[in-house]
């Protein structure tokens, strides 16, 4: 289907080179009639079984730390879960219009609000991404992140205007001074049509398109050494996609409700703008699959299985059809080819190796931490082991320990307060015990100093009882006081 | 996914182009040595395959999967091309049981065997039998021996049962030339009895095929270049280094193009399993191979040193792997800085 090569290139270490499928122009998909929306865990649902939505209708209720979610068509809500809403569609499609009055200049809250997240395919809420550091560099990534991914890149012919004032309202709302945009040299199309429409303060480059150049660190990486001007704690990363939603959002002032996916099948490569949660019984993709065929989302590199009931999700990029059966793994030979082909420059034999036992220590001091899990080595591999499937397992064994240890430390540290209060109650005990005993001496020994115990005692006795008095007519006297309310 | 000229997709894959590179040299090896070293190469597969599955089945692995990747195959060939002609059978089938089953599958099978398993059954049998190793048959002479008459030979207790088996036989060049030269003969002598058109006499062509199969395979990206350059570039810096200062050194060309000289640079210590790891690894692992090997040639007793130089290097090889991870993260360490 898709021809792979190892990739030998001065400017990027590792990496495979893969042949670019032609692809057919975006085209949006039917209206689905059923449409089951992901909500966001931390968020609360406003709406309940049989009410009526319009598309664009938020679903939950804004908060500071979910990002809202919205009816992605019109129609009669059917069900209400947790984590997720089911709509029946009324065929309507009537839009919603929303109220961004509040959110006026706080860039962060309206994205909150318009359900904008990153769509390259983790999702990661834009609204965190601008908050987390004081950046001064955006980067547009416009490499695609998985070689069997075409979306951006069709984005990018067709829409090249909406993606760039979507870029400015980016720059807008970080407050950067440099922008940069990170494009595969393959995509010459795309490139012509940004190009056209690109402003002078923004910066187009070129890198080679290699597999994982759009990885964000590797993007980062590519881009520096052409300019050498991103910092790493300075530059934030958006996808173009995102970008665009951005514009989508602010100018059309339309919520992310649909979003291009990619369709792989076997002979045929196209582009649909898809609503959220359409299922994908509904594209007429999935219901002639036979077993030996799988779903893969997410690009075919980095996938993950899906089933056939799977729904699109904001951060579904692609829909792979996949016709190859998963050859079994033999053992490893220690031939180095996953070292040549790692874009990290990591020894993926040795991980393997010391993850198969495992051993986190020595996966550390083999910087485990610095793989993307990018799968260039499982496609290199001649026993074909599934390499990066187990460094994702290690990575997770190692946080495991992690916070195992950090328990551990907490414990000890409890436990050696506890034993200082031991401690500490155990001479004051000594202690009172020595007095006691000081005074029973002194009680022994003479007559006279008996006495003066005795009168002591009494004293004390006396001074107790006047305290009690004193305390009793105190307390006698609070209801009195209280008496006049 | 279907590749293009990138490495190969499967283990199986790289074994069967192993194979193949090994044709012409193969085919060269037995017009040199006649019908003896075809029954060699026959007796040798069929009991490594045999002593494959039977190891397999011991160890309750599926034998047809396995099988399948010829890596049997391609050692009991290796353990074949060392051998000479007319051997006595249980020699060579003790090889490739040493090969197989000592070497390979008391270690944990392929991919987890410490010694390269084709040279540590030819060492066994080497160390063993030395007289009947050093029994090759001399070039014009091969042909007389019939095919009848060869297996006769070779499951009656070997080439003695052949009349005048002693003036067929002569020993090999490279072992000529380092006898010649360490008796301080006439340099022309030495010239005019162990060197041919470029290399030693008769094994230069041999050299020559396994050395196109190598860059074959190189092409095809079986192997990796570390290995072999690194390999013949310390095996010709040690000579180059002998010549400075001894005054017995040995033939540049007749090492080069000589013994199993290209056999061990592109087929055997290429093995990925036993050999180093890494690409810096590799390097190390070859040029420590081609050290060793002019070495032994140089003042070891056995008339060619490959097996031993790599099996020494084996050794060395988790050192190495080691060293490798060490050295990495110094080099991060200057980047850094």
């Amino acid at each position: 289907m898709l021809g792979i090569r190892e990739h030998k290139n001065h400017q990027v270490r590792g990496g495979l080179q893969i042949d670019a499928l032609p692809f057919d122009d975006i085209q949006v998909a039917p209206l689905p009639s059923i449409a089951h929306i992901p909500i966001d865990s931390a968020a609360e649902i406003t709406v309940s079984v049989g009410d009526e939505v319009l598309t664009g209708q938020p679903l939950t209720h804004f908060s500071n730390h979910a990002v809202t979610s919205h009816a992605s068509i019109s129609g009669k809500i059917i069900r209400s879960a947790t984590n997720i809403v089911s709509i029946e569609s009324d065929n309507q499609d009537t839009t919603y219009s929303h109220d961004h009055q509040q959110f006026k200049n706080n860039y962060k809250a309206f994205f909150r609000s318009m359900g904008l997240v990153g769509l390259g395919g983790a999702a990661f809420p834009v609204d965190k991404k601008l908050n987390s550091l004081q950046a001064t560099t955006l980067l547009v990534n416009a490499a695609e992140c998985d070689p069997a991914i075409y979306c951006d890149e069709a984005l990018m012919q067709e829409r090249p205007k909406e993606i760039i004032e979507g870029i400015r309202i980016a720059i807008e709302a970080i407050g950067a001074s440099q922008c940069i945009i990170g494009i595969e040299d393959n995509k010459t199309k795309a490139i012509q049509q940004m190009e056209r429409n690109l402003p002078n303060h923004i910066k187009m480059i070129r890198v080679p398109a290699i597999y994982p150049s759009g990885a964000e660190k590797t993007l980062q990486r590519l881009c520096n050494g052409k300019t050498g001007s991103l910092k790493d704690n300075e530059t934030i990363c958006f996808n173009i996609a995102t970008c665009y939603s951005m514009y989508q959002s602010v100018k059309k002032s339309k919520p992310l409700i649909s979003r291009i996916v990619t369709i792989v099948e076997k002979n045929a490569t196209r582009n649909l703008e898809v609503r959220i949660g359409t299922p994908l019984t509904e594209l007429q993709i999935a219901h002639n699959i036979q077993t030996p065929y799988s779903i893969i989302c997410g690009g075919r590199m980095m996938g993950w299985t899906v089933n056939r009931d799977y729904c699109v999700e904001k951060r579904t990029n692609s829909i792979l059809i996949n016709t190859e059966v998963q050859k079994d793994a033999r053992p490893c030979i220690r031939c180095g080819a996953c070292e040549d082909v790692c874009p990290e420059n990591l020894l993926p034999q040795h991980l393997f190796w010391h993850a198969s036992t495992p051993d986190t220590s020595k996966l550390q001091d083999l910087k485990l931490d610095q793989c993307i899990e990018c799968g260039c080595c499982d496609a290199v591999c001649p026993s074909h082991i599934p390499l990066a499937g187990l460094f994702n397992d290690a990575k997770l064994l190692i946080q495991q320990e992690k916070t195992e240890q950090h328990k551990a430390a907490l414990a000890k540290i409890r436990y050696e307060k506890h034993l200082a209060r031991q401690k500490e109650k155990s001479v004051r005990q000594r202690k009172q015990l020595d007095t006691k005993t000081e005074t029973l001496k002194i009680a022994s020994a003479s007559e006279d100093a008996k006495k003066a115990l005795i009168a002591k005692a009494l004293q004390r006795q006396k001074s107790r009882q006047h305290q009690k008095n004193k305390d009793l007519s105190e307390s006698n006297k609070k209801p009195g006081q209280e008496s006049p309310r | 996914m279907n590749r293009i000229s990138s490495t190969p997709a499967s283990v199986s894959e790289t074994m069967k182009l192993v194979l193949l590179a090994l044709i012409p040299g193969t085919l060269v090896f037995i017009h040199q040595n006649g019908w003896g070293a075809v029954i060699n190469i026959v007796l040798a597969i069929f009991s490594a395959l045999v002593f494959e599955a039977t190891a397999l089945a011991l160890r309750k692995r599926s034998v047809i999967a396995t099988l399948s990747d010829y890596s049997a195959a391609v050692t009991a060939l290796l353990i074949a091309l060392c051998l000479p002609p007319l051997i006595p059978w249980w020699i060579t089938v003790l090889a490739t049981g040493f090969a197989i089953l000592l070497a390979k599958h008391a270690f944990g099978g392929i991919g987890n065997n410490l010694f390269n398993p084709a040279m540590v059954g030819y060492a066994i049998i080497l160390i063993s039998f030395p007289a009947e190793l050093s029994l090759w048959l001399q070039q014009p002479a091969m042909s007389s021996v019939s095919l009848a008459e060869s297996i006769n030979a070779v499951f009656n207790g070997g080439l003695i049962v052949i009349p005048n088996w002693d003036a067929l036989t002569g020993a090999t060049a490279l072992d000529q030339h380092r006898t010649l030269v360490l008796q301080n003969s006439p340099l022309a002598d030495i010239k005019l009895q162990t060197s041919g058109y470029f290399g030693a006499i008769q094994s230069e062509w041999i050299n020559l095929t396994y050395l196109i199969g190598g860059l074959w395979m190189l092409y095809k990206r079986v192997i990796n270049w570390h290995i072999p350059l690194s390999f013949l570039g310390a095996l010709l810096l040690t000579m180059l280094l002998h010549k400075s200062f001894s005054s017995t050194p040995l033939s540049i060309q007749v090492n080069l193009f000589g013994g199993a000289t290209m056999l061990c640079a592109f087929f055997i210590s290429t093995d990925p399993v036993s050999a180093a790891t890494s690409a810096r690894g590799r390097i190390i692992y070859g040029a420590l191979t081609g050290f060793l090997v002019y070495l032994i040639r140089a003042y070891g007793s056995y008339p060619d040193s490959i097996a031993f130089a790599v099996l020494l290097a084996n050794c060395t090889v988790p050192a190495i792997d080691r060293m490798d991870i060490w050295l990495g993260r110094a080099d991060d360490q200057a980047n850094e800085k």
